[in-house]
């Protein structure tokens, strides 16, 4: 079996050189690494918050429910005791999670917290409180077998050594191998209250109409870019020549005069090469004219 | 006991001392003691997994720089068997000690997860992950679970996943993509130690027990399906640690009863408690599951009386399971009634077109050519169909030579293994087109056949043990034939398009998910806002409701959206009421539909008009410019949005780019 680093039953014994019994110890044990996630969850610095609580998040409430039913008894057989720790703590964050709902309460650091704690101290005085005839003779879920008390600190370094360098080496190929060039792509849009229309957009008869707009050049070289606009297939303000670099957007606007004779006008922008009349991209949006002939 | 004691048995210490003595005697005592657990041993298969990790790095480099091809498949899979094989033979040979098989199948649990990480290495891109995701983020925004999903609707029924993820991004401050690949990675190791715990305390052989977490690695889900951040991930070692939970309570039952000690003691009343917490867990988390569990746990609880004698051991034993079963199918029936209701609409059709599937194939009135036009090499191919012959043969041999032992064997092996054996039957399921739920099964009868097959492998290699020659065959035998699985299961769940990077490829869900989409639906969420309502086909729906954080439509029958992009005329009236009264507000158009077939084989839902094998008109795309109805607020190279604004729909423009037929309010003339 992989020995686990034992900080758990490291800590545990020492605690119990200061004349406490091994339940005691545990106990303690539970309700340090308990008051240490309830701590740690509240770090503004988010490393240090994820490496003081990552781990003990996803063990102590599994292992609070094993130190209850007997799990974490003398001969308990460690590495699988963990993964069993994981797992139970693992099916206890939905369940925690149903009941905080269910109390009307906001999923927050704050709450699940106060139901991690709330577990495990109850769970702790359970143990603690209750006769002690109830755990006489109680054998842990999973004991080491006879067979297999070879010593195992070989086997623990040699998984750590082989998650290391595997996370290494998966590093390395994910950072430093050729990566895929992406798809290049042009995207033309209108900005500000233009994008957030909500159909035909109402425009006074006969005055200058601004046209919000925005480009992004979604390739790796630079290029330039016609942009022309047209009312009813009428030209409509000046065309613009754009230049934009890798990756850039462009924020610009057309300004034009309504005008023609329809209520209804479509306004279409297009976006094609300086040299070539095949339009890339275009966009379009329908103008209704605020005339008195108009409201019917 | 189905084995007899020996190398690897726990009961029996001095027996495993004894091969040791036996095995220092042989010619070769020195080659067998420098592998026995020698550093040479731990460098050379730890080697080999780290350079298996090298060669998935770089296959999966080959595929997203180079034109598809061969080249990428081939250092797939050295990259894969460099780290299988080393670990499949230590299993598998007698001498490797208990811890050294847990420290094996922890890093085979490790590094199955290797090739999703390549994958994709900093988001989710697979359909069900994306849904999961933006069901997680949802939670996470609003604080509350129970959040609707319109990607995968169903998931917001089953908020285990969701509530795990949020719960732990609440604690430690990381992403969902982080934690959830923590939780997922830590419960593949969690899955293989499960069965090695369950395959131990069933036959007390560790060597058994090793070879058994080899065998239920090899289960078509267990590298991609299975890795993904989805509900089935999280659920299936729940389902593992409560049938394990439930075998030992089992054990504590039946020796309790012999010995004449208390019924309700600690091993008993715990064992139960860890079963029921895993079990409800699962329930939270995912239907298919939940049901699994359920009749598992009715097979574990017939298999004491129904093939044993009416002993009163026999008959405590399967009271007290039928109480764990109550419990469990109380709790999943009252979920499925009070809580998710929809399941059944949503379970009903994969296992009613499965059912209909194999109907149509023995009438003769369907035929499905398998691996049509697929760019799979040929020996992947070949592995699918040499697994299940591979398993068809294993299984019948272990009936055949453990038939006399069946009487002896524990109760609960026989259930396992009656769940192992329905994989035959989900077989004919998967000749057909609905296979979905069959493909579905075998993370589950694989635990039954792990079950079944572990202990006969061990039975093997120990009978020929004598004869070097047939023992080195029978490992031979062996290892190829769980590579064969290993190959030919992965082959099955996982198409290449899902398997590696590479060129964008539409309607591929993974490889339709280009930085051009991202883009859009990222601009749509930061300028127009979260949560509309667009109609959009399915690969744009996916990113749209997941990076765009809007609600997409669901196509059906009732609410035929295809009509928007499928027809060059006016939608029809019941379809434009639908969209008035539901609110929808914008409209995606991916143009690359109308030049190209979906790979996935359906543009928007499955049974749609065409049957997603037929492309749109050009004219259906050109319709859109003309409608006074319709707003392009945002064009890329490839796609588009709209704004629907149907209280325009009679509206007459002046200048006219489109029929008259699509301007039902204007005259036909001017």
């Amino acid at each position: 079996m992989p020995r686990v680093p034992n900080r758990v039953g490291r800590l545990a014994s020492g605690l119990s050189h200061f004349g406490l019994s091994r339940e005691l110890a545990l106990a303690s044990t539970l309700l340090l690494a308990a008051a240490l996630v309830t701590g740690a969850a509240f770090i503004p610095v988010e490393a240090a918050r994820a490496l003081l609580t990552l781990g003990p998040a996803l063990v102590l409430p599994g292992a609070a429910l094993l130190f209850v039913l007997g799990g974490l008894g003398r001969g308990y057989d460690r590495y699988p005791s963990l993964i069993l720790a994981v797992i139970l703590s693992i099916a206890f964050y939905p369940l925690a999670a149903l009941v905080v709902y269910g109390l009307g309460v906001r999923l927050s650091p704050k709450s699940i917290v106060t139901a991690l704690d709330i577990w495990v101290v109850a769970l702790v005085l359970i143990r603690l409180l209750l006769p002690g005839k109830l755990w006489a003779g109680a054998r842990p879920l999973l004991r080491r077998p006879q067979a297999s008390s070879e010593s195992s600190w070989r086997w623990t370094i040699w998984v750590l050594a082989v998650m290391v360098a595997g996370a290494a080496v998966i590093g390395l190929g994910i950072t430093r191998l050729p990566q895929p060039a992406p798809q290049p792509y042009l995207a033309l849009h209108f900005t500000g209250s233009w994008a957030k229309t909500s159909g035909v957009r109402s425009v006074p008869a006969k005055a200058a109409v601004t046209v919000p707009l925005s480009i992004d050049n979604g390739s790796a070289n630079a290029t330039k870019l016609l942009v022309q606009t047209s009312l009813d297939g009428r030209p409509f303000g000046y065309s613009r020549l754009v230049s934009l670099s890798p990756h850039e957007r462009w924020y610009g606007s057309i300004v034009g005069n309504m005008t023609g004779q329809g209520c209804l006008q479509q306004l279409v922008v297009r976006v094609r090469r300086p040299s070539s009349s095949t339009t890339l991209v275009s966009v379009d949006m329908w103008l209704s004219l605020q005339l008195a002939t108009c409201k019917a | 006991m189905l084995l007899p004691p020996g190398e690897g048995s726990l009961p029996a210490p001095a027996l495993g001392h004894a091969a040791a003595a036996t095995a220092a005697h042989r010619p070769a005592a020195w080659l067998s003691r420098l592998r026995e657990g020698s550093l040479l041993t731990m460098v050379t298969t730890g080697g080999s997994v780290v350079l298996g990790a090298a060669f998935l790095a770089v296959a999966y480099s080959v595929a997203a720089t180079r034109p598809p091809g061969q080249l990428e498949f081939t250092l797939f899979w050295i990259g894969e068997l460099l780290a299988f094989v080393p670990i499949a033979i230590r299993l598998l040979t007698a001498s490797a000690r208990r811890a050294e098989r847990l420290a094996l199948i922890t890093v085979l649990g490790l590094f199955a997860f290797v090739a999703m990480l390549l994958r994709s290495p900093t988001a989710e891109i697979f359909h069900d992950a994306l849904a999961h995701w933006t069901a997680a983020q949802e939670v996470y925004s609003t604080g509350k679970l129970f959040q609707p999903d319109t990607l995968l609707h169903i998931v917001q029924y089953y908020p285990g996943l969701s509530a795990l993820t949020v719960s732990l991004r609440e604690v430690t401050g990381l992403s969902t993509f982080q934690v959830g690949t923590a939780e997922i990675w830590l419960l593949h190791v969690a899955s293989l130690v499960g069965i090695f715990i369950l395959v131990e305390r069933l036959t007390t052989s560790h060597r058994a027990a090793g070879i058994a977490a080899l065998i239920y690695c090899v289960n078509p889900a267990f590298y991609f399906f299975d890795s993904q951040f989805a509900y089935e991930s999280l659920a299936v070692p729940m389902f593992i640690w409560a049938v394990t939970a439930a075998v030992v309570m089992q054990q504590h039952l039946r020796t309790g009863s012999n010995r004449g000690v208390p019924y309700l003691r600690q091993p008993v009343i715990s064992w139960f408690l860890v079963a029921v917490l895993a079990a409800a867990a699962c329930i939270v988390t995912h239907h298919i599951t939940t049901w699994t569990l359920v009749g598992t746990l009715v097979l574990l609880c017939a298999a004491p009386v129904v093939w044993r004698k009416r002993t009163r051991s026999a008959r405590r034993t399967a009271a007290g399971t039928a109480v764990l079963t109550a419990c469990v199918g109380l709790g999943a029936a009252a979920w499925l009634v009070l809580v998710a209701p929809e399941t059944i609409a949503y379970v009903a059709p994969h296992v009613i077109g499965g059912i209909q599937g194999v109907l149509a194939i023995l009438t003769h009135s369907s035929s499905r050519q398998l691996f049509k036009a697929s760019p799979l090499p040929e020996y992947q191919k070949l592995a699918a169909y040499g697994g299940p012959a591979f398993l068809i043969v294993a299984c019948a041999a272990a009936v055949f030579f453990g038939r006399h032992r069946i009487r002896r064997l524990p109760p609960a092996m026989t259930a396992l293994g009656i769940l192992g054996l329905l994989y035959f039957g989900a077989l004919p399921v998967m000749l057909t087109a609905q296979n979905e739920g069959a493909r579905r099964s075998q993370t589950f009868t694989f635990v039954g056949l792990a079950v079944i097959l572990a202990p006969f492998f061990v039975l093997l290699l120990r009978r020929s043990a004598s004869r070097t020659w047939l023992n080195l065959l029978a490992r031979a035998a062996i290892l190829l034939g769980v590579v064969t699985l290993l190959v030919g299961n992965m082959t099955i769940d996982i198409d290449v398009y899902y398997q590696f990077p590479g060129p964008s490829v539409y309607g591929a869900d993974t490889r339709s998910l280009s930085p051009e989409v991202i883009a859009m639906a990222d601009w749509f969420r930061a300028n127009v806002g979260r949560g509309h309502r667009v109609v959009a086909p399915r690969d744009l729906g996916l990113a749209m409701g997941s990076y765009g954080a809007q609600t997409v439509s669901a196509a059906s029958y009732g609410f035929p959206v295809w009509q928007l992009y499928f027809s060059p005329s006016l939608p029809s009236a019941q379809l434009l009421g639908e969209l008035t009264a539901s609110d929808y507000g914008y409209m995606a158009v991916d143009t690359k539909m109308y030049h190209n077939l979906p790979e996935v084989g359906a543009y928007f839902t499955a049974g749609e008009p065409g049957d997603g094998q037929v492309i749109p008109p050009i004219a259906a795309l050109r319709k859109l410019s003309g409608l006074p109805w319709l707003t392009e607020i945002y064009s890329s190279t490839n796609y588009r949005i709209y704004r629907l604004d149907l209280k325009e729909l009679r509206a007459c423009p002046a200048y006219r780019t489109v029929s008259a037929a699509l301007l039902p309010g204007c005259p036909t003339s001017g």
